[in-house]
């Protein structure tokens, strides 16, 4: 009798709830699961996010959690493997960093109300990128615009959208565009030097496997 | 009882003026009116005002009219946000009357009143149908029913999309705020001061207990049939909204000579961690400036103004750094700090405080005055 397959590891974000902890995650998620404070249904909601997330981070290979707290918001620091746009004030030369930390903050009115949550990257400081607020000017902190968040979107489904941001994948680089565009001066720039779209053609899942 | 009866009114527009004015001539003893806005010349249309009131702040404007009528009650304007007024403002109501234009004002006014307790009016107009309604919450329990209990998949979108219902029918449509949508009512200056009347007369009945109980119930009066409908208002199990109750508190000393540390203990938190949350107020971890590396704060600094201290280095100001930044100060980050004077963390003048979610610390003079018994909910014979 042949004992049966061990389930494989989910490669899409929709069953990310069904993958089984790898002992040093599923530690993780012990160590903060009975913090989370407040109402039945937003505890649930913490303590699902907490798995997806840690969930993503052990399928996807490209997330690496630092930091974790389901006490109040959901507040999490992770470094992304992702290139990130740089330019010293705004003026240096253009490069690329490899990675990013990114600050991600999600409120429990995120389930009610549009826009409630917010990610920030912490590093690299010299971020230039056109949805990202630059860092030389005030009040110097560098928010990611993702655009109008539905309520109730889910923090791995944000975590996907920054990847894609960053990377411009996924850019509002329009200088008419008001609400989407953070930094103007790197909007021109990305006008003008369009070819430099997308810095990545990587999604955010994938294996060696698949893209050969 | 009338004499001693305390509203408070959000929302003192097309509805909420006219309930204002006829509290006024009930000679009710406190009022307080809390609205943003300012009078424009569509006003005129559906408000009981005239064109000496264009520009004018809604809730001051209206408040000086409740005074000239009724010189007995003791009458307060707040020209500002509901969100921007302090909880402890409202904990010496009696009751509130919404009257707003929008459902984020009914999420947060439904919000406020579950957590302290306060029988909420809901008074708005269906203008397509004629109809006037009024949804009474008794909120005599955290498991009765709030206003966000009632939104349906429609409301949520409206929600989402920041819809604002104007008096200004098509023609607001270029005032719009970005990222807000304007949608008109589509309705008349008499459907609007039916609602209105209607919320009145069922706060009477309320107060002095006339007829069969109005909590949990909503009121629609249909002009083209006239006909009538009362319904039972119900608890959405599935309802986002918290459906908690705080304590109010006085505070024995003056808030900002106490420390994080007493009040936990006041609390209850017996040592334990616990949270702080002051109004419109974050504590903040650390600040970025003009430097390359963010700089520590550990102060509550108030919304949208850069925290006070300066850079050791650049001499510049100091803003918030938004992920350091927490609307509730857990304990274990306070620290070192639990033992200091609120007044030397940025607390200054605050009236409030809340701890650990649940308990809402008020100068001596804002805790609630106790509530008259009131008989249980019996049936009564009709006048």
């Amino acid at each position: 009798m042949s004992t049966p397959a061990a389930p494989k590891p989910a490669r899409t974000l929709s069953a990310l709830h069904t993958v089984d902890l790898l002992p040093s995650f599923r530690a993780i998620y012990e160590l903060v699961a009975p913090g989370a404070a407040g109402p039945e249904p937003w505890r649930r909601r913490k303590l699902s996010a907490a798995h997806e997330l840690l969930a993503l981070t052990q399928v996807s290979g490209r997330m690496t959690i630092q930091y974790l707290d389901l006490t109040g918001p959901i507040r999490a620091v992770f470094t992304l493997r992702v290139p990130v746009p740089c330019r010293r004030g705004g003026v240096g030369p253009f490069l690329v960093a490899p990675a990013a930390v990114v600050g991600l903050t999600y409120r429990q009115e995120a389930v009610l109300t549009p826009g409630s949550s917010f990610a920030e990257i912490l590093q690299p400081r010299d971020v230039f990128h056109p949805n990202v607020a630059p860092s030389y000017q005030p009040p110097g902190a560098q928010l990611i615009c993702l655009g109008k968040l539905p309520a109730g979107i889910r923090v791995v489904d944000l975590v996907l959208m920054i990847y894609t941001a960053i990377s411009l994948q996924s850019v509002t680089y329009s200088v008419t565009d008001t609400l989407g565009v953070m930094n103007s001066n790197a909007a021109l720039f990305l006008e003008a030097n369009s070819s430099r779209i997308p810095l990545t053609r990587e999604p955010f899942l994938f294996s060696k496997e698949e893209t050969q | 009882m009338h004499d001693q009866l305390t509203a408070l009114l959000v929302g003192v527009g097309s509805i909420g003026a006219t309930v204002a004015l006829s509290l006024a001539r009930l000679q009710i003893g406190r009022l307080l009116l809390a609205d943003w806005g300012r009078f424009k010349p569509a006003s005129v249309l559906t408000q009981p005002v005239g064109p000496e009131s264009l520009g004018e702040p809604k809730a001051s404007f209206i408040a000086q009219r409740c005074r000239t009528i009724s010189p007995q009650t003791h009458v307060e304007a707040w020209d500002d946000s509901l969100q921007t007024l302090p909880l402890s403002k409202m904990t010496g109501a009696d009751v509130v009357v919404l009257a707003g234009d929008n459902l984020t004002v009914a999420r947060e006014a439904g919000q406020r009143c579950m957590n302290l307790g306060l029988p909420l009016i809901h008074a708005a107009v269906h203008g397509e149908t004629l109809t006037a309604q009024c949804r009474f919450f008794g909120n005599l329990e955290p498991t009765g029913p709030c206003p966000v209990c009632l939104f349906g998949p429609e409301e949520f979108r409206m929600l989402e999309d920041e819809v604002v219902w104007s008096c200004e029918g098509h023609q607001g449509f270029q005032n719009t705020a970005p990222g807000r949508s304007l949608s008109p009512t589509r309705s008349l200056r008499s459907l609007c001061a039916l609602s209105a009347e209607l919320a009145t007369l069922n706060l009477v009945r309320w107060a002095l207990e006339l007829g069969e109980p109005v909590t949990n119930t909503m009121t629609e009066v249909c002009a083209y049939t006239w006909r009538t409908f009362l319904s039972p208002l119900r608890r959405n199990p599935t309802c986002p909204a918290h459906h908690e109750r705080w304590s109010v508190r006085p505070t024995p000393r003056p808030l900002g000579d106490m420390s994080a540390a007493e009040l936990l203990q006041a609390a209850g938190a017996s040592g334990g961690p616990g949270t702080l949350a002051l109004q419109n107020h974050r504590w903040v971890e650390r600040g970025l400036c003009a430097c390359a590396e963010p700089q520590p704060v550990n102060r509550f600094v108030r919304d949208g103004q850069p925290a006070r201290a300066r850079c050791r280095s650049c001499r510049g100001p100091v803003f918030p750094q938004p992920f350091f930044s927490h609307e509730q100060a857990p304990s274990t980050l306070l620290g070192p700090f639990l033992r200091q004077p609120l007044a030397r963390l940025g607390v200054g003048r605050s009236l409030d405080i809340l701890v650990n979610r649940h308990v809402l610390f008020v100068q001596p003079s804002a805790v609630p005055k106790p509530k008259a018994t009131r008989n249980p909910p019996q049936k009564r014979p009709r006048l």
